[in-house]
């Protein structure tokens, strides 16, 4: 009984910090907390960014501590801790059935829920090729970025804003809309996300097959009244034998047994339960070629590692976008914790491997000149921590962190195009010297009256992309200065300038110098 | 051809509802239609648009005297120079009385540190607000809707620490303190989204502009100051600037405005970003002639009045003059007219 009531409470209370991490994943409320704790800890997002970037960033190794116990424990995570679990949970009771040979109905196990075990072997390929698309379907990646671009916003929208900022998203509705499918499909069966799709759950089932405790069904006991198996949330079968795979250690069998039938048992004996899910090797067969076939496919085609578009500015501190790509889980964590809300998810911008990695959109917002929010959000690494430092080349840094170059349209310009007076972007720019400076031109406007005007030009060596200009400019719909990728620090081909391309040449050894 | 069942229904009252029934639902349907009718007429060709309220702002300038409308001093001590400025024009009591409610309104444009430059001294905004808590006013805010995020503003400039350490309150910028304002006297600015919030209640107004250049304006002093409290497109503004900055001047009437001049950002301005681009002056300058203090700033930026449009604007409007003899300048403490340079 006693332990019925401590997974709740333990489900209640990892939902809850959950929520409250991504509340205060403001920048006004940031300083200090563990942001991304979730995502850091998560042996999905650990092993797929190991395999496709071949390293383990920072404080993803503390995802052992979730991974280890699910060895020895089974998928304790599934059933106590993770917060989209709870949540499905919850959506669960509130369309449950309260006939219970309905309820046995929808908690009996079915092959679809082999499904997510393919899923996660695709994914597992795909990193292993260096793709990374694990983050659009890992649970606490879902959960974080549905929440940050889809239903916070929804509430700040509703509520007028009070208290909560207001955050725009582009096709932000898709990605809350994701997670709305998710918890309205537990109306169709109780926790079917967990059951049917979830990869971190796939993972959890494959790993807890050693499992040291899990529940066992005395044979003798057992009267075979079908309590158990009504309110089995991972549809495990506790009245036949227990598939162990499936098996979130909820208790609830245990709980409600009236002949006690049912206990928490260490190493049970194999042909008691059932270790491991059904997964025929056709089926892996076909996962893992389609899988590495798509990869290729994939780099067969213009991507923009290869050939960096020019609408594709990525948050200062990205890696490279190869890198960048192979570690960005998707978690919306950036845009959520950004400032002026610049960072929004990108569609098809980078590529169909890009879906939902962060991209600056200058006419939403800007990169504020001394923050460096996105990178210590960032789980994975994808962006780089910056100190305040690095980001605007102060010492011990000798140059900027540039995003981009802002290039002046001068088709719509009011100074160059209309004859009329401006120059806001010369005004907000917020580097020193600024990157752009006044050329003086007289022209006679259209009243026939001689004006000295000061026209904008663009140093792009300066220029460090910040976007403020284009943010400002007047030229509502099309801006008339637009930043572009190009000159961006992080990329070797995507650059403006000559003298900045190279760096210090070191002869080889044998080669005459100069 | 009669129905059988009419003929039953009607002559032996079979089939008839009870009085109370009929009482009910006659009474309801009676609401239904008044109800629906009413509803038609009410929302029948209301416009769509509500139209503009007639807001226009007080002037919140004091009764003139004798005397100079200018007073500038050099020094380390800023509440000592503040005091010394305003003992020369009334002292404190001529402007801010007991039960009155203040909005200080200095530059927290930019999420800048202080020693950049570009948002005004946080020691002259604590001071201010100590002054006006002492003299005896109710409420103290202090206010702006700057460029970059508000909330960063206020923190990265010092503004928000030292205003709440001397009992002031940040008023910080949302959608529904924005009211419409009007200034028939306006040119650019007759109607306009202005940051109305603090100013409900106010009773006395004092600017705290920064000493700035500003490639398109000149500088950016004390009457562009109130730039700081537009919402709407204003950035617009830049294609009329010098009737704009004259318009500001008409639209905010101050009861006095404190130039803040310890430190001038000479170049790269407005938004500076070097500590290179900035001068320490050790000067503070308090005006009732908006026109005469933005002459004086210029000088500090070694520009002359006829560099600076508009102020001649200002001047041919009478909001005052570029001539600091005329308006009566008093220079304490070693300061003088123009930067050190």
């Amino acid at each position: 009984m006693k332990l019925v009531l401590t997974r709740r409470i333990s489900q209640a209370f990892f939902l809850l910090l959950f929520l409250f991490l991504l509340v205060v994943a403001d920048f006004r409320w940031a300083g200090g907390y563990p942001l991304n704790l979730f995502l850091t800890v998560d042996p999905l997002l650990a092993i797929c960014t190991a395999l496709a970037a071949h390293t383990l960033y920072a404080g993803m190794i503390l995802s052992l501590l979730v991974l280890v116990p699910t060895i020895f424990l089974g998928r304790f995570f599934c059933g106590w801790v993770c917060p989209l679990g709870t949540l499905n949970q919850m959506m669960s009771r509130l369309f449950a059935s309260h006939d219970r040979k309905t309820q046995v109905e929808h908690n009996r196990y079915r092959p679809i829920m082999t499904l997510k075990y393919y899923i996660l072997g695709a994914m597992l390929v795909l990193a292993a090729f260096g793709v990374t698309q694990v983050g659009l379907l890992d649970p606490i990646s879902l959960l974080t970025r549905s929440l940050a671009a889809g239903f916070f916003p929804a509430a700040a929208a509703v509520t007028g804003g009070y208290g909560i900022p207001e955050r725009l998203f582009v096709a932000g509705w898709a990605l809350g809309g994701m997670l709305l499918a998710i918890l309205l499909m537990n109306a169709v069966l109780p926790r079917f996300y967990c059951r049917v799709v979830c990869p971190l759950g796939a993972l959890m089932g494959l790993v807890a097959r050693l499992g040291a405790f899990q529940v066992f069904r005395s044979r003798s006991l057992c009267i075979q009244c079908d309590r158990c198996q009504a309110l089995c949330p991972a549809a495990a079968d506790p009245q036949m034998r227990t598939r162990r795979a499936e098996c979130y250690l909820c208790l609830n069998c245990r709980e409600v047994c009236p002949v006690d039938a049912i206990s928490l048992r260490s190493f049970p004996a194999d042909h008691e339960s059932v270790p491991g899910p059904d997964l025929t090797r056709r089926r892996l067969l076909v996962t893992g070629v389609a899988a590495a076939l798509s990869v290729p496919l994939l780099k067969g085609s213009v991507r923009s590692s290869s050939l960096p578009p020019s609408g594709v500015i990525r948050p200062p501190g990205s890696e490279p976008e190869g890198d960048f790509l192979a570690k960005c889980v998707k978690c919306g964590e950036c845009m959520k914790v950004c400032p002026t809300n610049v960072i929004q998810p990108a569609l098809l911008e980078s590529g169909v491997e890009g879906l939902w990695t962060p991209v600056m959109v200058n006419r939403v917002g800007y990169c504020d000149y001394q923050c460096t929010l996105c990178g210590g959000a960032c789980p994975t690494g994808a962006i780089r921590s910056l100190s305040v430092e690095e980001k605007l080349g102060r010492p011990p840094f000798t140059k900027p962190v540039k995003i981009g170059t802002a290039f002046v349209d001068r088709t719509r310009c009011l100074p160059w195009a209309m004859n009329m007076p401006c120059i806001v972007c010369e005004e907000v720019c917020p580097v020193s010297p600024k990157a752009i400076y006044i050329e003086r031109a007289e022209v006679v406007n259209s009243a026939g009256e001689k004006l000295v005007l000061q026209r904008p030009v663009i140093d792009p060596a300066r220029c460090i992309g910040c976007g403020l200009c284009e943010n400002r400019c007047p030229v509502f719909d099309k801006r008339a200065i637009r930043v572009t990728s190009v000159g961006e620090s992080r990329s070797e081909r995507n650059i403006l300038l000559f003298r900045d391309a190279q760096p210090e040449a070191k002869p080889s050894e044998g080669e005459i110098e100069g | 051809m009669a129905n059988e069942a009419d003929k039953v229904t009607h002559p032996t009252g079979e089939g008839a509802c009870t009085r109370r029934e009929f009482l009910w639902r006659a009474g309801i349907a009676g609401a239904a239609a008044a109800g629906a009718i009413g509803l038609g007429f009410a929302l029948h060709n209301r416009p769509t648009r509500r139209a503009a309220e007639d807001l226009r702002l007080k002037d919140y300038r004091v009764p003139p005297v004798d005397g100079p409308k200018l007073v500038v001093t050099k020094g380390d001590n800023v509440e000592k120079m503040l005091r010394a400025c305003l003992d020369r024009i009334g002292g404190m009591k001529r402007f801010v009385k007991a039960g009155d409610v203040v909005v200080l309104k200095p530059n927290i444009g930019f999420a800048s540190p202080p020693g950049v430059g570009a948002t005004t001294n946080p020691e002259v905004v604590g001071a201010m607000s100590r002054l006006c808590i002492e003299a005896g006013a109710r409420q103290v805010w202090v206010t702006d809707n700057p460029i970059n995020d508000p909330q960063r503003c206020v923190e990265i400039s010092g503004i928000a620490a030292a205003a709440e350490a001397n009992g002031a309150r940040i008023f910080l910028p949302r959608q529904d303190a924005f009211r419409t304002v009007l200034e028939p006297a306006n040119q650019r600015l007759a109607r306009w989204s202005f940051l109305y919030g603090p100013f409900e209640k106010a009773t006395v107004v004092i600017g705290i502009p920064a000493v700035k250049h500003h490639s398109l304006a000149g500088a950016t002093l004390g009457m562009k100051n109130w730039y700081g409290l537009l919402g709407g497109p204003r950035n617009q503004l830049h294609q009329d600037i010098n009737t704009s900055i004259a318009d500001l001047a008409t639209l905010v009437k101050p009861t006095f405005t404190v130039l803040d001049g310890t430190r001038v950002l000479f170049r790269n301005g407005p938004t500076g970003g070097s500590a290179s681009d900035v001068r320490v002056e050790r000067t503070i300058a308090v005006g009732l002639d908006p026109v005469a203090l933005d002459t004086y700033g210029a000088s500090m930026l070694g520009k002359k009045p006829e560099e600076l449009p508009y102020l001649a604007e200002a001047q041919r409007r009478g909001l005052g003059t570029t001539d600091l003899k005329a308006a009566g300048i008093d220079l304490l403490g070693g300061a003088r007219v123009g930067g050190q340079g």
